[in-house]
This record gives structure tokens, C-alpha cells and sequence, in this order.
């Protein structure tokens, strides 16, 4: 494989890395304030059992990539 | 007279405090018990709920990377991709964790008070955590 050919590859790989950085940065900017806010405040157990449901089926989600 | 004063004054302070001890501070002991059984519990329920968003955005993360087309070993160069070992780790991983979390859902909706069984959530996904961050570095 020539370079010309490894650039191609890179810059062809280019979005998905960026759309993948920016992904992940949304989800810790988002994800720290939620924490952050659970910390400070009380819970309930209709709380904890809605995150239940959202976390089965985040879980299909997952286990239905092949 | 006045040492009578004081030993009367002494004597009645003694049978205060026994009184007080031997009733009203008898009952203290379950009073303190009951409210600390609540602090608890709201502590478990906050920590639970805590963990519980933090497996949430764990799923997430998991989920950006499942999304990532599989690595091909011909095209080492391309970097940004999902190796299929490391897939499948993080799977078994996610879905042994999530089981144990949803296996402590009847014991929420009942309203139960099993406070180890809530706390033992924290542990579950901190322990899956360091399991994915190891199946990622290929351990």
C-alpha cells in the first residue's frame, strides 16, 4: 500500500473519527451535569426504576449490533 | 441548711437523670435507629439513582463504539473502528451488568427496604466499568 493510498484511508476515516470525538464529548459534557445534578438532589424510587427501564432498553440496543 | 439544700438539689438531679434514662432514653436507642434506617435508605436510593445514570452514559459510550464499522486487519492504518474481540468482551460485560442491575428491580418496586441489595448496584457498575476500560485495552 502507498502513502497516497494510506492518506486516502485516513481522510476517508476523517468524518467518522470526528463524528465519533464529538460523540463522546457531547455525551461527557451531558452526562457530568446530569451526575453532578443526581448528587445534589434526593431520589425516588420512581427514579431509579424509570432509569431501570431506560437502561434495558439501551441494553437491547447494544446486544442487537452483531 | 444549706448543705441539706444542695444534697436534696444533688439528689434530685440523680433521680432526673435515672428517670430520664430509664424511660425516656430507653426509647431513644429505636428512635435514632429508625431515623438512621432512613438516612440510609435515602442515601442507598440516591447513590443507586447516581450509578444508575452513570451505567446510562456507560451504554451510551458503549453504543458509539458498537456503531463504528468493524476493524479490518487488512487496513491497520484506519484506527477509528471496532475490533471485534473487544466487541464482543464489552458485550458479555454489558449484558452480565445490566442483568444484575435489572435483578434488583423487584426488590425496588416492592418498596423494599434491602438497602445492601441497592448499595450492591455502586459496586456492580463500577466493577463493569473497569471490566469495559480492560476489554478496550484488549486485556
Amino acid at each position: 500500500m502507498g502513502a497516497a493510498e494510506i492518506i486516502g484511508l485516513l481522510l476517508a476515516n476523517a468524518p467518522a473519527a470526528i463524528q465519533t470525538v464529538g460523540e463522546l464529548k457531547k455525551l461527557f459534557m451531558e452526562g457530568y451535569g446530569e451526575v453532578v445534578a443526581a448528587v445534589g438532589e434526593d431520589a425516588t424510587r420512581e427514579q431509579v426504576l424509570a432509569l431501570m427501564d431506560e437502561i434495558a432498553a439501551k441494553s437491547k440496543e447494544i446486544q442487537d449490533i452483531p | 441548711m444549706r448543705f441539706t439544700v444542695r444534697t436534696m438539689l444533688t439528689a434530685s438531679a440523680v433521680t432526673i437523670a435515672l428517670a430520664l434514662s430509664l424511660t425516656g432514653c430507653a426509647s431513644l436507642p429505636r428512635i435514632i435507629g429508625a431515623e438512621t434506617a432512613t438516612k440510609m435508605e435515602t442515601a442507598s436510593l440516591k447513590a443507586a439513582k447516581t450509578s444508575l445514570i452513570v451505567w446510562r452514559i456507560t451504554q451510551d459510550a458503549v453504543l458509539v463504539y458498537g456503531r463504528l464499522p468493524a476493524c479490518d486487519p487488512a487496513i491497520p492504518d484506519v484506527k477509528v473502528c471496532r475490533s471485534a474481540g473487544a466487541w464482543d468482551k464489552i458485550k458479555s460485560v454489558e449484558l452480565t451488568t445490566t442483568a444484575a442491575i435489572l435483578a434488583a428491580r423487584p426488590l425496588v418496586e416492592a418498596g423494599s427496604d434491602d438497602i445492601a441489595f441497592l448499595a450492591g448496584v455502586v459496586t456492580t457498575v463500577n466493577n463493569a466499568q473497569i471490566a469495559i476500560a480492560q476489554a478496550r485495552k484488549g486485556n
